[in-house]
């Protein structure tokens, strides 16, 4: 599992309306900051794959999302494993 | 996991952002699990020197958080710095030393590896002389391995062939600074982003390439209705959805329009003239000589660049132009720039003219106000400009080219007297060609790839790796195996980021400690060890003077405390940064001259660098706020009158696009961290170009087309991405992909600013066909 922590900027004038649709988004947690101008994001997701695919959801979807930030990353347990071991486990299953 | 602990990290996540961002959310970094140990450091990636933290637990990194008590990128980190954790641990990471033998690279040991790289420099030096070695280093390399390096070839082995991959990203930002100022750096810092009301981004992809950065600028934009931001690029990147001005040239012919807002700015009576008259002088090149000129002369010089002129050479409309200058003069006015300046043949007099719009116009030396080259290597400026690792250059401002400095050097690295040479080193791209005619017969690569990054790569990879009699002997220290190692005869395994200690040194002049953390995987070891044993080997082998290294240094912490030696009473001093502080605080800017002072936010201001307080620099009769540019003869900047020459390869009938290349948000330089990460290479699965619409049209080219874009030297085949963010006759295809297909470099041509001997990636000719 993977958890990453963010905030959105997002633009003041619309900031009810933003925060709707970003808590419509499955996996996201919200949280109020000081500023209109930004929401708190926790993303929790099955890997990093996962956590960067809902981070450009954000971004690239979500009406009056100006950018989003990542602030920390935790990675638990399977998620450690490198890219490079899967396709090595990968190749020896598809030999065997 | 369970669910008090999965509550646990994601409330600690919540702090951890609130704390950046403003939130009542706290408990932070004291409230993570216990078995998790938490470790300032810095970021791997781009030289803005994020301040990170990482948890640390069974010495394994797992997990990374931006540090808010950083001061200046206070919490922020980009997405690629999530990615360090995994890409550290990636499993192609080189383990043991190889040996190329019969054709193949075998594991050997690292004995024999060191015996192999000795004896063949050693052979190399004493049949062909010290000049027939080169080394090749790189802005990722940490402070004390670029210094032991350029001392072990300039002091010890006797030759200036010393370079490094900042040759190829900053050259010609320090030859600006140098022309310009006297000395290399900036003199502002991130904290004038917070008191800016004017920003002038040039040739700069801040949003994808130095994102910290950019939301900084986006925050002071929102923060006040008044902020404006002018953006100069013929591109239109992420940065341009907060532009209030865009202008777009033709790649390669910006440098009228710096000059032309010049030519507004005075016209129009926006400049300064008080700080013009005690601060800045105007010199031209005349029959190859540098000679003053006169404030009318330059005038009387830019009435070849009014705007409606700079208008039919670079297409930008002189309204836009005008609209540009009323802005930039408005003040106070910070600048950043990156590749798109510095890659060029023009690369120093393009950095020579955003100089001139903030010298005519006073914005300078206060907050706010400043001209920033942005770095893309987290060490390109602490590691290879400060501690003079190029072929021209010694540390902390000293030129090879004098003999006082070269004095100064030999004693304080106990060489014989005369042991440096006098005449500059081969640069990068000579080097290479030496290479390829066999005049380099050794040569020693640290932490780059050249074998993708070169320009007009191919005949750079045969002189590296074609087998032939006499072939030069290549040896390669890195983590990963790249398009470098496959054509080295020797490879030896690193350790990276968090399993070495050291200094990293970033863009607004921070130097900051690194700690090791973890161990690096199988025999990879410090590229500093690896130096110190290299070193020591020659010493036996008598082709280094026996002690030179190895009876005066054995550590990182010794190897510091002689680089803040060297920097004593220069324009970099920073006697006062001892490891002591630096592993104890967030970094400190130079210039700090004794361990009390807390580093210095603006160079050249009195009451803010200590150097105009004491030592040879200090000026008594100047008050609080007084500019001095002490570093430049009489104390005064230099407005230069620079021609505004094309590119080297201009758009032809037959070569009718230019190419541009650079780089994607979730890639860096030549992909060997990021391709690691599986998430961070699917998101670009392979290489593209990106072509304007009108241009698609023409040739019947749709997104997903297999595109053949060829140049007079090489030809790349990659798909289309037809999208309105080139200008209309550019094409610009990212630097990341090292598939042969799409190895961009066997494109882009190797002509060099004659000044910075960079290359001009950013501008070459090319044809389009569908493949």
């Amino acid at each position: 599992m993977t958890v990453v922590g963010a905030y959105a900027r997002i633009d003041p004038a619309s900031h009810r309306s933003v925060r709707a649709r970003l808590g419509a988004i499955e996996g996201i947690e919200l949280f109020s900051l000081d500023d209109a101008g930004k929401v708190g994001l926790v993303i929790e997701a099955r890997d990093l794959d996962d956590a960067r695919a809902r981070l450009l959801a954000i971004a690239g979807d979500v009406d009056g999302v100006l950018g989003v930030w990542p602030i920390s990353v935790h990675l638990e347990g399977g998620d450690q494993t490198a890219p490079g071991e899967k396709n090595q486990e990968n190749r020896t299953s598809l030999e065997a | 996991m369970d669910a008090s602990r999965r509550d646990f990290i994601k409330a600690s996540a919540m702090a951890a952002v609130s704390a950046v961002a403003g939130g009542a959310i706290g408990g932070g970094l004291l409230a993570a699990p216990r078995e998790i140990e938490w470790v300032k450091s810095v970021c791997r990636f781009c030289g803005t020197g994020c301040g990170v933290m990482l948890g640390v637990s069974d010495r394994r990194l797992v997990s990374l958080r931006g540090d808010p008590e950083h001061p200046t990128t206070k919490g922020l980190v980009c997405a690629k710095a999530l990615f360090l954790p995994k890409i550290v641990r990636s499993s192609d990471r080189l383990t043991h030393p190889l040996i190329r033998r019969d054709g193949e690279l075998v594991r050997a040991s690292w004995d024999e590896a060191m015996d192999l790289l000795a004896d063949r420099f050693a052979e190399a030096i004493e049949n062909h002389g010290p000049d027939s070695v080169a080394y090749y280093g790189s802005g990722q390399a940490l402070s004390e391995e670029s210094y032991l390096a350029n001392r072990l070839f300039k002091g010890g082995i006797g030759t200036n062939n010393v370079e490094g991959n900042p040759r190829l990203c900053m050259a010609s930002a320090v030859g600006g600074y140098v022309t310009t100022f006297g000395k290399d750096e900036p003199m502002g810092c991130y904290d004038d982003i917070e008191h800016a009301r004017v920003f002038f981004l040039i040739g700069s992809n801040t949003a994808e390439c130095h994102p910290v950065i950019f939301d900084q600028i986006l925050a002071r934009k929102q923060a006040r209705r008044d902020v404006l931001v002018i953006v100069l690029d013929p591109r239109k990147s992420p940065v341009k959805t907060i532009a209030d001005v865009h202008l777009d040239p033709v790649p390669g012919y910006d440098l009228a329009v710096m000059h032309a807002m010049a030519h507004v700015i005075i016209s129009e009576n926006r400049h300064d003239e008080e700080f013009i008259r005690r601060h800045v002088r105007f010199r031209a090149m005349q029959d190859g000589a540098a000679v003053d000129v006169s404030f009318d002369d330059y005038v009387r010089f830019l009435e070849q660049f009014t705007p409606e002129k700079a208008e039919l050479i670079s297409g930008v409309s002189a309204d836009s132009i005008r609209e540009a200058a009323r802005l930039f003069a408005l003040g106070p006015t910070t600048s950043f720039w990156t590749m798109g300046l510095n890659q060029r043949v023009t690369g120093v007099w393009a950095n020579n003219l955003v100089h001139n719009l903030h010298l005519i116009t006073g914005n300078i030396g206060k907050p706010g106000a400043t001209p920033f080259s942005l770095t893309g290597q987290p060490n390109a400026c602490g590691g290879v400009r400060d501690t003079g690792s190029l072929c021209h250059i010694l540390p902390y401002g000293r030129v090879v080219g004098n003999a006082d400095h070269r004095g100064e050097m030999e004693k304080l690295w106990g060489a014989r007297p005369g042991a440096i040479k006098p005449e500059p080193g081969l640069d990068t791209i000579e080097m290479f060609r030496a290479l390829g005619e066999d005049r380099i017969k050794a040569m020693l690569i640290l932490t780059t790839n050249p074998g993708q990054s070169l320009p007009n790569l191919s005949p750079y990879r045969d002189a590296m790796g074609a087998d032939r009699r006499g072939k030069p002997f290549i040896a390669v220290i890195d983590s990963y195996p790249t398009r470098t190692t496959e054509l080295a005869d020797l490879v030896l395994p690193a350790a990276m980021w968090t399993e070495k200690s050291g200094v990293f040194g970033m863009s607004e002049r921070r130097y900051q400690y690194q700690p090791k953390i973890s161990d690096p995987p199988g025999e990879a070891r410090p590229d500093l060890d690896v130096l110190l044993d290299f070193a020591a080997r020659l010493e036996k082998r008598g082709v280094v003077p026996r002690g030179y290294v190895s009876s005066r240094l054995r550590t990182a912490d010794e190897i510091w405390d002689e680089m803040r030696l060297a920097s004593r009473d220069t324009a970099y001093d920073f006697m006062g940064i001892t490891r002591a502080r630096l592993k104890a605080e967030r970094g400190i800017r130079w210039p700090a001259p004794t361990e009390e002072h807390p580093g210095t936010a603006r160079r050249f201001v009195k009451g803010e660098d200590p150097l105009l307080d004491r030592g040879p620099y200090a000026d008594n009769s100047l008050s609080p706020g007084d500019v001095k540019f002490y570093a430049a003869p009489g104390g005064r900047a230099i407005v230069w009158l620079r021609p505004a020459n094309p590119p080297a390869e201009p758009t032809d009938d037959e070569y009718p696009f230019v190419l541009s290349t650079g780089r994607v948000l979730e890639h860096w330089h030549t992909g060997t961290m990021t391709m690691k990460a599986e998430e961070l290479r699917l998101a670009y699965p392979e290489c593209f170009a990106e072509i304007n619409p009108v241009d698609a049209r023409r040739l019947g080219l749709r997104s997903g087309d297999r595109v053949r874009i060829t140049s007079r030297r090489g030809e790349i085949v990659v798909r289309a991405r037809v999208v309105d963010m080139p200008r209309a006759g550019m094409v610009f295809v990212p630097m990341h992909f090292e598939e042969t297909d799409a190895l961009v470099n066997r494109v882009t041509i190797d002509a060099y600013d004659p000044g910075s001997k960079q290359p001009e990636f950013k501008v070459c000719a090319v044809k389009l066909a569908r493949a």
